[in-house]
């Protein structure tokens, strides 16, 4: 320790009744613990056991640890082993950690924690580990038998998931860059009601394994696998979940049949991002599906959405029908794909977003609107990077062949309210909006929110020429951003 | 539910009216406060709704510190709320955080203060606010330079510093 200590203490102690009293160590535990609690840092609350023997062990009292910066995680255990409280939040972030050392702190973490536990191991310069098949070292998953909540980001780390332990009050669970080990069948059962009898949430996403996922559960409501590679037989017997989304699973194992089997009929909603075979791929009964949000539609290109619209034509009629289109930026040469795109389910409530990449748009949205034209509601997302983005489309461009949604009748005789988000005021845009208005024959109320990017004076501009498309029964909104803030936009006339 | 004596009412600068309550120090001096703000202290809230006559005691907390207590108060139970969607939203919260900013401009010993009265009087935005303050203070300093800004007195023997630095040089240092 630093030798002008007993200095220190005599000029506190000639000076204890003036200004230099200790009135912090006076405070009550309970509020000292808050002060330690707000350092954010267990290592920084743990030094301050050394002021005094007032300090001594009050760090090992707090309820949450938090251990970030690039620390030997071996010395978390040792942290871990001489903490006193009951542990309600366990906060670790490393780098690059190798799996020896989550394997110092991670079983002592189980034995004491009982509430949520947060893991994030950022590797530098990696995004994703999987992509060049290294395979990484791995470690043992402990059973967190007390744990409520779990996060672990683990940089592509393995983990072998344990085979025995129940997970007695886990409610969350989620696992992103993650290697998995240990047997195909070794996750499904370890999330399944025998293990897990009150997890309500899963999450795994950008994973490497496991080929075969079979998920029983009663207690689950809300599931989402986005790339977990390898994926190659997905079972779900899930009869109360809500929300399932499957993304970019099977894509890898392309060119063969996704397989699964899905049995939830309580799913509300249900987004589906991946490869989709009606031969292989069976959804049982959903009559409480409200949402269904399907693949990517590409309107050019080389491979056919035959995914997206073969789980299109598995519904007849659903609440809130969300689509997503996309122009690729070259589309010379490309074939034309939505005219595959026979049937629609009938939707209330139609979503479309768009990424047109400077493309003349109208053709394909309204070949959209034609097999939809039953909807009430319309949200239509406008994306694009920039404001420039017109120049995009070179002159010549196939997309201003198709001109004939110009001229052709369509009725849209239910749709009563219209949302446009990201509007820039493109002619593309413009010229579409003016068909609307004319399709939308009993249309109430349109919101129309511009792009951040565009300034006042045009968005005055295209206030001005929208309104002159409307009508007096319709009542219209505009909004911009103003210093990041949406704000209702009204000029005075 | 609403009681009794100690609530009064002031007409507010617009022209309504405003019930207010008033606060009584350890040392006597009186506060007349408006009860929106009074009630973010959940002890005085407890007491209004017990009612009672002549003013709510305080007995922990003298008047200088609880001026300092009400003046948070005040701002903090002032602020309107703004429709989400509007920028003075935004406006108001930086305003908020300015205003926290320099409330906290105070010597140690009333910041000592206002953390027990905030505690005791359990207005948790102060308190959360007094201990952050603390918090940075302790932040990125050695334990000398801790020890020394705060007063506090090294009360370990050599042999027990050894034992700690050995203990700590495996785990926090």
């Amino acid at each position: 320790m630093e030798p002008s200590l007993h200095g220190a203490q005599l000029a506190a102690k000639s000076s204890e009744d003036d200004a230099g009293m200790d009135r912090l160590s006076a405070l009550p535990n309970d509020v000292l613990l808050r002060i330690l609690l707000r350092l954010e840092d267990a290592a920084v609350a743990g030094r301050t056991s050394v002021l005094s023997s007032r300090w001594r062990r009050l760090w090992a009292l707090l309820p949450e640890l938090r251990f970030h910066s690039s620390r030997e995680p071996r010395l978390i255990a040792s942290a871990l082993l001489a903490h006193e409280a009951a542990l309600s939040c366990l906060d670790v972030g490393a780098e690059d950690a190798a799996p020896e050392s989550v394997a110092a702190w991670l079983p002592v973490a189980a034995r004491r924690l009982s509430g949520s536990l947060v893991f994030t191991n950022r590797v530098p310069g990696k995004k994703n580990a999987n992509e060049d098949g290294e395979e990484r070292g791995a470690f043992e998953l402990p059973c967190l038998a007390n744990a409520t909540g779990v996060s672990l980001d683990l940089g592509c780390l393995g983990v072998s998931v344990p085979r025995a332990g129940v997970f007695a009050r886990l409610t969350e669970l989620s696992l992103s860059r993650v290697q998995f080990r240990g047997g195909p069948c070794a996750l499904g059962d370890a999330v399944s009601s025998r293990r897990c009898p009150c997890l309500e949430k899963l999450t795994v996403r950008d994973a490497l394994g496991p080929s075969d996922l079979a998920i029983r559960s009663d207690s689950l409501r809300h599931m989402e696998l986005a790339d977990v590679r390898g994926l190659r037989r997905l079972t779900v017997v899930v009869p109360a979940l809500e929300h399932l989304t499957v993304v970019a699973c099977f894509y890898h194992h392309h060119p063969n049949r996704p397989v699964a089997n899905i049995t939830a009929r309580q799913l509300k909603e249900l987004r589906w991002g991946d490869m989709f075979d009606r031969r292989s791929v069976q959804l049982g009964k959903m009559k409480h599906l409200q949402c269904l949000c399907p693949d990517i539609l590409l309107v050019y290109g080389s491979s056919p959405n035959r995914s997206c619209i073969e789980l299109l034509r598995c519904f007849k009629v659903i609440q809130k029908l969300s689509l997503t289109l996309i122009y690729p930026p070259d589309i010379d040469d490309q074939p034309y794909l939505l005219g595959d795109m026979k049937i629609l389910p009938g939707a209330t409530f139609l979503h479309l977003s768009l990424t047109s990449n400077g493309h003349a748009f109208g053709a394909s949205l309204f070949h959209v609107l034609r097999l939809c034209s039953g909807t009430r509601k319309l949200a239509l997302k406008l994306f694009s990077d920039s404001l420039e983005e017109q120049n995009a489309c070179p002159p010549g461009c196939i997309c201003v062949e198709q001109q004939n949604w110009k001229t052709e009748e369509l009725l849209l005789n239910q749709l009563r309210e219209l949302e446009i988000t990201e509007f820039r005021g493109s002619e593309n845009e413009v010229t579409f909006v003016k068909q609307l208005f004319k399709w939308a024959t009993v249309l109430k109320r349109m919101k129309l929110t511009f792009n951040s990017l565009v300034k006042e004076s045009v968005a005055e501009r295209f206030y001005k020429i929208l309104q002159s498309f409307s009508r007096p029964e319709i009542c219209m909104e505009f909004y911009m951003y103003k210093d990041m803030m949406e704000v209702l936009y009204a000029p005075e006339d | 539910m609403a009681a009794a004596d100690s609530c009064d009412g002031i007409s507010t600068s617009g022209g309504g009216w405003e019930k207010t309550v008033t606060l009584v120090s350890s040392d006597d001096a009186r506060f007349e406060v408006r009860e929106a703000a009074a009630s973010l202290s959940q002890t005085v809230r407890r007491m209004i709704r017990a009612g009672g006559d002549g003013g709510i005691p305080l007995p922990k907390v003298d008047a200088r510190t609880l001026s300092t207590v009400l003046e948070y108060c005040n701002k903090h139970a002032a602020v309107p709320a703004p429709a989400p969607e509007s920028s003075s939203a935004e406006a108001a919260a930086v305003d908020l955080e300015w205003f926290d900013k320099e409330l906290m401009h105070v010597d140690l010993a009333t910041l000592c203060s206002l953390i027990r009265a905030a505690d005791y009087l359990e207005v948790a935005g102060l308190l959360d606010l007094t201990c952050k303050t603390v918090a940075d203070m302790i932040k990125s300093k050695t334990a000398e330079e801790i020890r020394q800004m705060f007063g506090i007195q090294n009360d370990f023997t050599p042999e027990e510093e050894e034992q700690l630095s050995r203990e700590n040089a495996g785990v926090f240092e």
